[in-house]
């Protein structure tokens, strides 16, 4: 029998895959990784403002919402506020919370954590703190007391690379 | 305000399609580049597949995988031919009108004088033929992607494979000798 399609079905071509210009690569990936940081939240957000934010000053905050949203899966809350190079102010939700951050500003006393230990830490709730742990390791923070097993849960402790505490701590189970 | 734990810390959206892009990023251009031939077009259609994978994680999609943005790169190429199509709409020569028949075809097809070939169709045409049998889909299949009858679809196969044959053989060197 004649067959019209014959010669056609010489031309399927399975994907191949191919790296794109390295230049390409990295200018799309911080396209996305920018077009994340703007997604709305998926979380209901609670209308009363809670009466308790911490409110980080920070080195680059450009660099910390990135670090905040790669480690904990932070997003930004509305646009930043930008003052020239500076963030004057941003809001994050970070697992149904809310964290405020800013550049320094010297000029005010707002400045960031120096070299010596944070007296105040940030206490984070996850159902899987091993996880979070490398995650925030992996994107840059110093783990200060790996995950352990305590009567009360299981706990780390990590300090970002801004100088800020986490006790990372999931529930008992 | 919700209990501790109780909100868990998701595991973060980016990282996961940012992570899984090192490897998706040579399978999406790869696929895009070896069906439209064209390196910018390949870039900017590699662009939307991955921005369209943000929105729909945003939009609290299942977790994006690489066979999912194969598929929407499939999408975002129709689109395009589509756009193209429309333009060139005005433009574009008779293809044969009603030649329903056709003769079989024997010959081994070189496969870069194909793609070459593929290029110069018009891209309806191109679209069809690309789905049909680069991609190898069933042609219910192809009808779905350009939005036409399964009727209307088998026709116009006949007519791109008629178009490109022609274009083919108008192309081969005299003789078939180098």
């Amino acid at each position: 029998m004649t067959d019209p399609e014959r010669a056609f079905r010489s031309l399927a071509r399975p994907v191949t895959p191919v790296d794109p210009e390295p230049g390409y690569a990295a200018a799309l990936r911080d396209r996305l990784r920018r077009a994340l940081l703007q997604t709305p939240s998926t979380e209901p957000r609670s209308p009363a403002v809670p009466a308790l934010i911490p409110y980080l000053v920070v080195r680059d905050a450009r660099a910390a919402i990135d670090f905040y949203a790669e480690a904990f899966g932070a997003r930004t809350v509305g646009d930043p506020y930008v003052d020239g190079d500076r963030i004057g102010h941003a809001e994050l939700e970070l697992a149904g919370a809310t964290l405020y951050l800013a550049d320094a500003y010297p000029e005010y006393g707002l400045e960031g954590p120096g070299e010596a230990k944070p007296p105040v830490s940030l206490h984070l709730t996850v159902p899987d703190v091993d996880a979070v742990m490398d995650r925030a390791a992996a994107a840059g923070a110093t783990v200060e007391r790996p995950a352990t097993d305590e009567p009360y849960g299981r706990g780390g402790r990590l300090i970002d690379p801004f100088g800020h505490r986490w006790m990372v701590q999931s529930p008992q189970g | 305000m919700s209990s501790p734990g109780s909100r868990a810390v998701a595991p973060p959206p980016d990282p996961g399609l940012l992570s899984l892009y090192d490897r998706a990023l040579p399978e999406v251009y790869g696929y895009l580049l070896a069906r439209c031939g064209q390196r910018a077009l390949a870039e900017d259609l590699t662009a939307e597949t991955f921005l369209a994978a943000v929105r729909a994680e945003a939009d609290g999609a299942a977790p994006t995988t690489v066979p999912w943005l194969i598929g929407t790169a499939r999408h975002k190429l129709v689109d395009h031919w589509r756009r193209l199509e429309r333009e060139q709409r005005g433009l574009r020569l008779l293809d044969g009108g009603d030649q329903h028949t056709e003769d079989p075809w024997d010959d081994e097809l070189d496969s870069l004088r194909a793609q070459q070939v593929l290029g110069q169709l018009s891209p309806g045409h191109r679209a069809a033929l690309t789905l049909r049998y680069l991609d190898d889909l069933p042609v219910s299949q192809v009808a779905g992607h350009l939005g036409r009858t399964l009727h209307a679809t088998e026709a116009l196969l006949v007519r791109a494979r008629t178009a490109f044959r022609r274009l083919y053989e108008s192309t081969e060197q005299p003789g078939g000798a180098p």
